[in-house]
């Protein structure tokens, strides 16, 4: 913890009290110190006023407005994703399965999708006429693949993730 | 997992999960200009942004069927994100080198800086100022300016940067650290 003579944080690995001083995020006990430290410290106080300076030279970086259509685009392809799969019916029992896998998602998942791919292609070379099936390709499958990896991201978030954030949920 | 109040986001997120889909526009709301705005400063090219933020988005629906509160919902929103603009940055760099990479970002941030009733003058420097900023960010490595741009324009906390980029709390420090260092030197004639 920090007392009245706290330790220089540019000597020690505390130099996120600086970035938080210079963001106004610390709270008023830290604050208070840092300043009575810095009234004695004429590096940290070089830094603070440099790193201040940049914090608001900063907010002239803005972001330009969103496209109005942004949403429409969106809902577009959300409306396309929604109305093409035919191969889903092969997918969706493959994918209730592999929920209760997680080991062997990935592994099984790129199997499951060539297996997809598979019957598909079987079906639509072998069986039916190739226009009463256009909108089956590598990319759907591609597309479940996606959906599979950002679930994936969304479990190691669990496994990771410090207590702090728990809190938070 | 003991959650007490369950955030709003991950609330929304699980009734999309049961069909809501009016749910998934109030997450859109909510996230929509953030998340577009991180991959803005990220890539520097709003066009490439809007479209990287169309998939992050698609992403989040294409996942709600097998969704989990299990961490907070922008972390996971940000982990894609940061996922998607850094595979871009790589991809276009090993595509075109890193000179047409800067040409296109120019053009493509082009339409920044407007005027807003300010005088020719002003409009000016705030122009000029605006570049150099971006043009400091720009030279940043991917991971420190993806950990600076959600400190100082998404205002996260330490811990949650880290999860984004997967990394340690104390890592994200350093990387802070050392990203404001170099945007301090950059930028000194500024001040
Ligand atoms: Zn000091």
């Amino acid at each position: 913890m920090l007392d009245h003579k706290m330790t220089c944080p540019l000597q020690t690995d505390n130099t996120d009290i600086l970035l938080d001083y210079c963001s106004r995020s610390l709270d008023p006990d830290r604050r208070a110190m840092f300043e009575r430290h810095m009234a004695h410290c004429a590096e940290c106080r070089d830094m603070a006023s440099a790193q201040s300076e940049i914090w608001m030279a900063m907010d002239a970086f803005e972001a330009e407005p969103v496209s109005a259509d942004f949403d429409q685009k969106l809902y577009a392809r959300i409306d396309r994703l929604e109305h093409v799969p035919v191969w889903d019916k092969f997918w969706a029992p493959v994918r209730s399965y592999l929920q209760g896998q997680p080991a062997w998602k990935p592994a099984l998942s790129v199997a499951a999708a060539s297996a997809a791919l598979a019957v598909v292609f079987f079906v639509r070379t072998d069986v039916m006429a190739p226009r009463l099936m256009p909108a089956i390709n590598v990319q759907e499958v591609v597309e479940a693949e996606k959906a599979l990896e950002d679930l994936d991201m969304l479990g190691q978030l669990e496994s990771e993730s410090p207590q702090s954030e728990k809190e938070t949920i | 997992m003991a959650v007490a109040t369950l955030e709003r986001d991950a609330e929304l997120m699980l009734r999309v999960r049961e069909g809501d889909t009016h749910s998934f526009g109030l997450l859109l709301e909510r996230h929509r200009v953030p998340v577009i705005h991180f991959l803005c400063r990220m890539v520097q090219n709003q066009p490439v942004a809007e479209e990287l933020a169309q998939e992050v988005f698609l992403r989040v629906y294409r996942s709600r069927a097998n969704y989990e509160p299990t961490a907070k919902f922008t972390t996971w929103l940000f982990r894609i994100a940061s996922h998607l603009a850094l595979n871009w940055i790589r991809d276009k760099r090993h595509e075109r080198g890193q000179e047409s990479l800067d040409a296109e970002v120019q053009e493509g941030m082009s339409r920044q800086v407007q005027d807003r009733g300010m005088s020719a003058e002003q409009s000016l420097v705030r122009q000029s100022k605006f570049e150099e900023i971006r043009r400091a960010i720009d030279g940043l490595p991917e991971k420190q300016r993806a950990a600076v741009l959600m400190h100082k324009y998404d205002e996260m906390e330490y811990s949650q940067i880290a999860s984004v980029l997967e990394c340690s709390e104390s890592a994200v420090k350093s990387l802070l650290f050392r990203a404001y260092e170099s945007l301090r030197a950059r930028l000194a004639h500024m001040a």
